[in-house]
């Protein structure tokens, strides 16, 4: 029996749980749409911050934490602390409920909440060394990836943005009459950096748009939460997209090669 | 009282479930020696990689060992700090949610009250004032209880921790890693007179440890020396005799004056062969008992954060809301306090 005051109750609720950069993100999603939605942004706070602000969330929609269908973690790529505080509380959340989780691909929100752009890179990471970038293109329907529309030209890649900006210079050529939006947490640093270099059409997206919705998470999240897509708690694991730095270093210096 | 007892401060993933602070139920220890044995130490990240992967089967396979589910546990103890933040923050977060959604409270423990409280698992219990020598990785510190949760510290090392230096020259010498263990072996048949290291000189407070010195004095020797088996022998039981001496050195004085009733040994460095010696004699002459953990309680384990939980629980608990403590933060550098009631 549910305890919750909700009269929906046969509908799937997903609590999805965004800590892949500065903004710290929960939302309750269910089939009618967002809920609800809080987002803090301020680095640091988020292993403080992120049970309360769920409990806040749940007492705010009338959910007990039985209520819930599934759990919505933004997956990554983002700082690699930041993945982890999302995926161990939902890990707890999901053993102690026994509730599974849907590992929601951050660059798909990203991808969702900027939709409208013809073109869009994707810059996330604040070390210039160690982001991960990708870029995508729309296309019509029979070529496009996904519903936002879109077409990847790089997927998702662990390459610093000086190496990714001279890949999105290649892409643009002589045809920068349209630009390429740029999203993600180091989408200003990168505007910046193209507009050193003198390469035009690089422009970041409005503040809003480049820290990753948690709301649009959860919609994600539920969508694929119908598809069959959720998995047990246990095995619920962040996609880092890059190894340690002392992995890194340690390949390196095995095949022989100089460390500067 | 059931406590699951939860560590993740360095490079061990570690769940327990102990009743009422001194009957270990299970106690699941995820070792990563051998992830970070080819870089010659603990690499953070990996370790915090490491600890998301089996939090949640060793949270499992404590219950099971118990013969519990999660609804049954009345309690979850995590440690805070001090320690690897990127760790710390897994167990921590994985620890908060339990507490949350299982309605049981969160009680945040102090990794050094930890390893104190191990020795409150054994069939004696210790009796106050107990003058406690924590010796691991990255502590040394002598600590007095005059009660539960009530610590003074009365001694610490102004630089390296003593386990730290154990397993840096070990590693200098080609004993493999984690080095204190195979050291400690190698020591105990070499002539520890043959290369002597005396006790250094410190200013300020004359309880406080330093090994810094004593480690670069053994490396300069290892440099210097002619690497026979014989030689490197006697270094390692000249050195080990020079950090235990070192240990035990302000010990007998502060038995004395502080009028303890019990010593008792705790951390990795505890399962060190001459400085158990050493302290059974030492407690002997001073008519006082010796408190060791077994082995397994030594070096980092939930139990310990269980035991410390649940009698940090039985002196605070209640005093806050649930929401306050899931505020929880981690620290990695926490300094030890003792447990107050919060008024207000």
């Amino acid at each position: 029996m549910k305890q919750s005051g909700d009269t929906r109750n046969n509908t799937p609720k997903v609590l999805a749980i965004e800590t892949t950069t500065d903004l710290l993100g929960v939302a309750l999603v269910e089939d009618t749409g967002i809920r609800c939605e809080f987002k803090v942004i301020e680095p640091m706070i988020h292993s403080k911050m992120l049970v309360p602000l769920c409990i806040h969330a749940l007492e705010t929609a009338g959910w007990a934490p039985q209520d819930l269908d599934c759990l919505a973690v933004s997956a990554g790529p983002g700082s690699f602390t930041g993945l982890r505080i999302g995926f161990a509380m939902a890990q707890g959340l999901g053993f102690a409920l026994d509730k599974p989780i849907v590992k929601v691909p951050t660059f798909q929100v990203y991808l969702r909440q900027c939709s409208a752009y013809p073109r869009l890179a994707i810059v996330q990471g604040r070390a210039r060394s160690q982001t991960v970038c990708a870029l995508y293109e729309h296309a019509v329907p029979e070529m496009s990836d996904g519903e936002e529309g879109f077409r990847e030209i790089l997927a998702p890649t662990a390459v610093s943005s000086k190496e990714f900006l001279d890949y999105v210079a290649d892409y643009l050529g002589d045809t920068p009459s349209v630009p390429v939006w740029v999203t993600g947490d180091a989408a200003e640093q990168f505007a910046k950096l193209a507009l050193e270099a003198e390469i035009e059409g690089v422009t970041a997206v409005a503040p809003h748009l480049r820290l990753p919705a948690p709301g649009l998470l959860g919609l994600i999240g539920l969508r694929m939460f119908l598809e069959g897509e959720a998995v047990p708690a246990a095995a619920a694991l962040p996609d880092y997209y890059r190894k340690s730095q002392a992995e890194v270093v340690f390949a390196r210096k095995a095949k022989g090669e100089r460390l500067d | 009282m059931l406590i699951l007892g939860i560590d993740t401060s360095c490079d061990d993933t570690s769940c327990a479930v102990v009743k009422d602070g001194r009957q270990v139920l299970s106690n699941i220890v995820a070792s990563q020696t051998k992830l970070h044995e080819k870089f010659g130490g603990v690499v953070p990240e990996i370790a915090s990689r490491r600890h998301l992967e089996v939090l949640v089967p060793a949270c499992q396979e404590a219950l099971q060992q118990a013969g519990v589910t999660l609804k049954d546990i009345d309690g979850i103890a995590v440690t805070n700090g001090p320690g690897l933040l990127g760790s710390l923050l897994v167990g921590v977060g994985f620890a908060k949610a339990l507490a949350y959604a299982a309605k049981v409270p969160l009680i945040d423990v102090h990794h050094i009250a930890g390893h104190i409280y191990a020795n409150f698992l054994g069939e004696t219990l210790p009796e106050f004032p107990l003058l406690n020598l924590v010796v691991s990785g990255g502590h040394s510190e002598l600590i007095l209880m005059e009660s539960h949760g009530q610590f003074r510290l009365l001694g610490e090392t102004r630089d390296d921790a003593a386990g730290e230096v154990f397993d840096k020259v070990a590693r200098e010498m080609g004993l493999g890693y984690p080095g204190g263990p195979y050291l400690d072996r190698l020591a105990e048949t070499g002539d520890p007179a043959r290369i002597p290291f005396p006790l250094p000189k410190i200013r300020g407070s004359r309880y406080d440890y330093s090994f810094s010195g004593i480690k670069t004095r053994a490396l300069l020797e290892l440099e210097a020396g002619e690497k026979s088996e014989a030689f490197m022998r006697d270094l390692a039981a000249g050195f080990r005799k020079g950090v235990v001496d070192q240990l035990l050195n302000p010990v007998e004085d502060l038995i004395r004056q502080t009028g303890a009733r019990g010593f008792a040994l705790s951390g990795g460095v505890a399962a060190n062969r001459l400085l158990r010696r050493e302290s059974q004699a030492l407690a002997q002459k001073l008519n006082i008992p010796l408190f060791v953990p077994p082995m397994e309680l030594c070096t980092d384990n939930g139990a310990m954060i269980a035991s410390a939980g649940y009698y940090k629980y039985k002196l605070t608990g209640g005093s806050r809301s649930q929401l306050e403590t899931l505020l929880l933060e981690c620290s990695a550098g926490l300094p030890l306090r003792s447990w107050e009631v919060d008024v207000g």
